[in-house]
């Protein structure tokens, strides 16, 4: 990590660690819900054709309306298998050209995903990207989990609106320097003690069991070791801003 | 039975959030010649609910976003929901089915699912819920009666005649054979024998 502090890569090697194994167990179980979902569609669809189909009671058009339900099920199953292992199976670390855009686009979508966590109110997520952004130097799968990291408080927060729909916004800028992007929901917010504490490695507001307190702090250290910052501030409209700035990529930087 | 009880086509009510689950289980219902209604979501249900709906089941999962399968439980019995509820679980642990038995769900399916045992839980549950409804039907039917005309159409539904009944309650004859007709009037029903079979269904 050719721009960290020593310092910095220590304390992303420890907590980075623990981290995953957290996400890698919320992201297994919401995995598994969203490819029985699929796999439930083909069984009941192909089972209640075969029930017909065996008294004579399945005509030409509905065998057809059942093949084509069942593939569609099948492609979306193997979708979502494609999404998680380009989250996943990245190889060691590389710091390549990395559009940001692109980056918040795909963690947006897999946010989408997530949403099977049932039981929960949804919450809206939108996004106002900068066309033509500039790209940063970067690790893409480390950017990825600080984007993801940094959706996943503000939907939670954004969950905590009482009867307001709860509002997830992440916007992009840039000019010739930096690259800034900003997450924005419409949550309670935090007090200034908390907000002070917020970058603290195990420093969690969220209840026990639900968070370990280190998305924020493996955030902090991506960033400064990506030569950027970030912070937070309460948001004019209420609720919260995250927002970070990256040192574009210069010209020559590898491809 | 006691000829009152329509018996309606029964409905299954399927409530997922997952689109493509909600027409394939839909399907599947079908294809036993149940007839059935879906919905996206349990806001979408309680609006469209109505009291005097048909008899039928519920098959929703546990699982979806704004109201979740617990919460619904909880509240059906606020809003006094009588149908049969059926579960769909993917995770469903131990306390969490307890929970829901207690709240009067009927079932517990748990995903992935056998279709043939759902189908199965599924008769049970039109069966029960024809039972329930017979017997909500005969206790709302009794409760129009007065205590002294109840109490002599218990008499005679357990086969008593008019003079026994006029002993048994110190009252004359006459005054049991008006209780009596006023009472199988009441509940529509001609015979002693039907009257036995309506107040064997409470």
């Amino acid at each position: 990590m050719p721009n960290g502090s020593p310092a910095a890569s220590r304390k992303l090697t420890e907590i980075e660690r623990a981290a995953r194994l957290h996400q890698l167990g919320e992201l297994a179980a919401g995995l598994a819900h969203e490819i029985n979902q699929p796999l439930a569609a083909i069984t009941y669809t192909l089972s209640g054709a075969l029930r017909r189909a065996r008294r004579g009671e399945l005509n030409n058009a509905q065998m057809l309306d059942v093949l084509q339900a069942a593939i569609a099920h099948t492609h979306r199953a193997s979708e979502i298998v494609t999404r998680v292992r380009g989250l996943v199976t990245r190889q060691a670390p590389e710091k390549t050209r990395v559009c940001i855009n692109r980056v918040v686009r795909e963690m947006l979508e897999l946010s989408r995903l997530g949403k099977g966590e049932r039981g929960v109110r949804p919450v809206r997520l939108l996004d106002e990207l900068a066309p033509d952004l500039p790209p940063v130097l970067g690790d893409k799968v480390q950017l990825e989990q600080v984007m993801l990291n940094l959706l996943a408080n503000a939907i939670h927060a954004a969950r905590q609106t009482g009867q307001r729909e709860g509002r997830v916004l992440v916007r992009t800028r840039g000019d010739r320097q930096a690259v800034e992007l900003s997450v924005w929901d419409n949550g309670p917010g935090l007090v200034p003690a908390q907000r002070q504490r917020m970058f603290e490695p195990f420093f969690t507001t969220k209840p026990d069991g639900v968070g370990l307190g280190l998305g924020l702090a493996i955030c902090q250290t991506i960033v400064e070791d990506h030569g950027g910052r970030i912070r937070a501030e309460p948001a004019p409209e209420g609720g919260l801003l995250l927002s970070l700035r990256l040192p574009v990529a210069e010209d020559g930087g590898p491809r | 039975m006691t000829g009152a009880v329509v018996a309606k086509k029964p409905l299954v009510f399927v409530i997922d959030d997952d689109p493509d689950v909600c027409v394939a289980l839909a399907w599947l219902i079908g294809s036993v010649g149940l007839g059935t209604r879906t919905f996206h979501g349990i806001a979408e249900f309680l609006a469209d609910w109505r009291p005097d709906a048909d008899s039928g089941c519920l098959v929703l999962d546990v699982r979806m976003p704004g109201m979740g399968g617990m919460e619904f439980l909880e509240r059906m019995r606020q809003m006094r929901i009588d149908l049969p509820v059926i579960m769909l679980s993917g995770h469903g642990t131990i306390p969490m089915a307890t929970r829901a038995l207690r709240l009067g769900a009927v079932d517990f399916v748990q995903k992935p699912i056998d279709e043939q045992l759902l189908l199965d839980r599924i008769q049970e549950a039109l069966a029960r819920d024809v039972q329930a409804r017979a017997r909500r039907e005969a206790n709302a039917r009794l409760e129009t009666l007065t205590e002294r005309e109840r109490e002599v159409a218990r008499l005679v539904a357990a086969g008593r005649q008019n003079k026994e009944i006029a002993q048994a309650l110190g009252a004359s004859v006459r005054t049991v054979e008006g209780h009596r007709a006023r009472a199988l009037r009441k509940l529509g029903i001609a015979s002693a024998a039907e009257l036995a079979l309506l107040l064997i269904a409470t």
